[in-house]
């Protein structure tokens, strides 16, 4: 049983039912989770403590980057008592891809929805491809599939080392660490790393000057990988990002031996370059637990993480809804759901009914009308499920106690989850259930993953569950995340080549023109289970008379930047700077730099263009369900 | 790295259907169709800058042409030539520039911060840049911007 909170059982065959005799049983008052503290009682909690302390302070961490309006953290601090003890997240940047999709012919929303992200260059395609294939009843062959994955792995190598070194290593750089936390420098010359054999540093201090931003060689390696891994999408698809390539039941690139053969080169100087990326995480996270224990709790948060699976067999896919549970649990990440550490789910059809969207706190109008009940194999559909919304944005005055922001609340079982690379990490490890491999063993509580010979010899790692949650094992997590795509990467290369002595090149199900053929013109549902750098990513869409009648898109940033939900449970970024002390040293106040919060909030990997992804024109929609594509443009 | 040299590099930046933002793209879109000879590429570059940084190491231009549109607070579709120097080498500005184009943001600015910090920038860059006058969703630029779009274009030929 999976499910706690929403009232959904299942029958001896596993087939999910809602529990009988419970009137309205999805609504919000109804249905309730378990919560720790509620606004209310938390605003009381800071009055008290304003009455008797004066420092409690609020501050608007705005921009958390540096573009002006787009993510902003209010918060409001306890300076003397080193705490946060209110944060909102809000997004205040708002496109329109999912309402631009409407009315328009399906193979539309594979590029138009692609722009939901100028980093995630192909994720956006894939998921897109993968909706509108199940909705179109299109299986790619194996090399379809397994080009797709080999893209896919190529697109987590550009990145994992561009947030590592790019984003997130700065903060951990000679730079900053002298400015804000001074007291750690001596330290840090003094430490000795437990893995310099794998990176080559003899000090904490090496490491922090060689991750200072533009200078540092670990932050200009980090660039150039960033490249190579470009250059292996670019081989397979043309271009990156928004490639042309990804199709519905298949892709629509040329293989070779020779195409095959290049990123084999490519791949193969990448391993010696992962074992030292896992090198130097593993020793700054060791590092700055030695240093203050209170950096366990940086960013932490309960160990609360949804994921699809990420990289299919080629032998299992069928791009059917039917058959989802059977080829999900054969992808190289294993899909599904950990509550409070511990697995509960690894079925694709438990993590899609599951999933609910709620506007409460966000600039949008609730929906209501005519809905499924059920999804395609009959089991129950929330009136808040993904394929029951309907975008109705509503802009209105900022206020923290209604609405604040253009990002939604997703919840699954209505409880707050977290999306990220390191999510597969933990369902692989959990489930054991990926392929077989001579690379990669999960062993329940760990993931041994063998590194290939490169310049240096052969050599095996391990990720293991950590026992903490926080930024630190976020970055740790994506350093080995990095390893395992590419590992995936090679798995993938290698059964090329398998299919290419085989003479099994084919790699899309239809040519254009049955392609054509394939739009359906009845009412048809799809849904694409796929996973972005930052973890979580699905598209579901409607189809009816060959035009999409229904497009929603969940990234991993509205799972992590999510507001308040109808019941006052913070989104994972306000809780994970809720649960941050406050570390840094100041003597000021004017000189708080928020660095423990930043690190925080940088450790999702946020990327906040994607977040908010529905657009208004002075508070209305501006494309009408239904339009006739052929006359919009 | 496979080094493509052209002599010219045109690229727009652009925001789909994102009003007069989305001009950047709809230039090059339109600039593609043309015969401007061997030596020049058009590209769209309205995508994560640390990737248009890398993608203009690899075709070396002599000459940078960027074509998009920008809220600057001037009078809506006015068109601005402007050859670009003087661009930020404080490290903690280009840093600034890559983080914000690493957290997905993408802006005419942006590409020359973060392309001139990482060495992308050839010693000639043009901007030819737009005013919008309306960054309201929509599927197609504003009369305004559409008059813009063609001085822009023609801007763009003049350098060639």
């Amino acid at each position: 049983m999976c499910f706690k909170n929403l009232p959904v059982e299942f029958d001896a065959a596993g087939r999910a039912h809602l529990r009988g005799g419970i009137p309205d049983p999805y609504s919000v008052t109804v249905t309730r989770p378990d919560v720790a503290m509620t606004d209310e009682e938390r605003e009381e909690q800071i009055k008290r403590l304003m009455a008797r302390n004066g420092h409690i302070r609020e501050l608007n961490m705005d921009p958390v980057t540096r573009v002006a309006g787009a993510l902003a953290v209010n918060v409001t601090a306890d300076l003397e008592g080193g705490r946060y003890l209110d944060a909102r997240s809000q997004a205040t940047l708002f496109r329109g891809y999912e309402v631009i999709a409407m009315g328009r012919d399906p193979r539309d929303a594979v590029f138009i929805t692609s722009r939901a992200c100028g980093v995630c260059g192909g994720v956006h395609s894939h998921a897109s491809v993968y909706a509108i294939e199940m909705a179109m009843g299109l299986a790619p062959p194996p090399m379809g599939t397994v080009i797709r994955n080999m893209g896919e792995a190529a697109e987590m190598g550009y990145d994992n080392p561009l947030h590592l070194y790019l984003l997130a290593g700065p903060d951990y750089s000679e730079a900053v660490v002298k400015a804000v936390n001074p007291e750690l420098w001596p330290k840090a010359e003094r430490w000795k790393c437990p893995n310099q054999e794998h990176h080559g540093f003899a000090t904490m201090a090496e490491i922090m000057t060689e991750l200072n931003p533009l200078t540092g060689r670990l932050y200009q390696e980090g660039l150039e990988f960033t490249r190579l891994s470009r250059e292996k999408f670019v081989l397979l698809h043309g271009k990156y990002p928004h490639p042309q390539t990804i199709v519905p039941g298949g892709v629509a690139t040329t293989v070779t031996m020779e195409t095959l053969n290049e990123y084999h080169a490519k791949i193969g100087r990448i391993f010696d370059y992962a074992q030292r990326m896992v090198g130097v995480w593993d020793d700054i996270t060791e590092f700055f637990y030695e240093a203050d224990d209170r950096y366990k709790l940086v960013g932490s948060r309960p160990m609360n993480f949804i994921d699809n699976g990420y990289w299919d067999d080629p032998y299992a896919y069928d791009a059917t809804y039917e058959n989802c549970n059977e080829w999900g649990e054969k992808r190289w990440s294993t899909p599904g759901v950990i509550i409070d550490g511990e697995l509960v789910t690894t079925r694709l059809t438990d993590t899609n009914i599951g999933m609910e969207e709620f506007v409460e706190h966000s600039y949008y109008e609730k929906w209501s009308g005519d809905r499924y009940e059920t999804d395609p194999g009959g089991q129950p559909l929330s009136p808040f499920h993904p394929w029951n919304k309907r975008t109705l944005p509503r802009p209105s005055e900022k206020s923290w106690k209604e609405r604040y922001t253009w990002a939604t609340s997703p919840r699954w079982d209505r409880k707050v989850m977290e999306a990220g690379a390191y999510a597969r990490l933990f369902l692989t490890a959990k489930a054991q259930m990926h392929p077989n491999s001579d690379f990669i063993e999960a062993t329940g509580n760990s993931i041994r993953m063998k590194i290939p010979h490169g310049f240096r010899p052969e050599n095996e790692v391990e990720w293991k569950v950590p026992e903490y949650w926080n930024a630190f094992e976020r970055n740790r997590g994506r350093a080995y995340h990095y390893l395992f795509s590419q590992l995936v990467g090679l798995e993938s290369l290698l059964e090329a080549y398998r299919l290419m002595k085989k003479g099994d090149t084919k790699v899309a199900a239809v040519d254009h023109r049955g392609l054509e053929k394939a739009i359906p013109k009845d009412e048809r549902r799809g849904v694409g289970f796929w996973g972005a750098g930052r973890g979580y990513l699905t598209h579901w869409l409607t189809l009816d008379e060959g035009k999409i009648v229904n497009y929603q898109i969940v990234t991993p940033s509205t799972i992590n930047a999510a507001p308040r939900d109808p019941w006052d449970q913070p989104g994972a970024y306000e809780e994970a700077v809720m649960n941050t002390p406050i570390i840094e040293k100041f003597s000021d106040p004017k000189e708080f730099t928020s660095v423990d919060m930043l690190r925080a909030i940088r450790s999702f990997d946020p990327c906040m263009p994607c977040t908010t992804h529905v657009h208004t024109g002075s508070g209305t929609v501006v494309r009408e369900v239904n339009t006739c594509a052929c006359g919009a443009d | 790295m496979a080094l493509i040299r052209r002599r010219v590099v045109i690229g727009g930046v652009g925001h789909l259907y994102q009003g007069d933002l989305d001009l950047g793209r709809v230039a090059v879109e339109r600039l593609g169709r043309e015969d401007l000879g061997g030596d020049v590429v058009v590209e769209e570059f309205s995508y994560g800058a640390v990737a248009v940084a890398q993608r203009l190491q690899e075709l070396q231009p002599e000459l940078l042409i960027l074509v998009g549109a920008k809220e600057r607070g001037r009078a809506p579709g006015t068109v601005e030539r402007r050859d670009v120097h003087a661009l930020t080498d404080e490290p903690a500005a280009i840093q600034g520039a890559i983080a914000d184009a690493i957290t997905g943001y993408i802006d005419l600015d942006l590409v020359l911060d973060v392309a001139h910090g990482l060495g992308g920038l050839p010693a000639r860059v043009v901007t030819v840049e737009v005013e919008p006058a309306s960054v309201a969703p929509s599927e197609q630029l504003t009369a305004i911007g559409e008059i813009a779009l063609a001085r822009a274009i023609a801007l763009v030929r003049a350098e060639l």
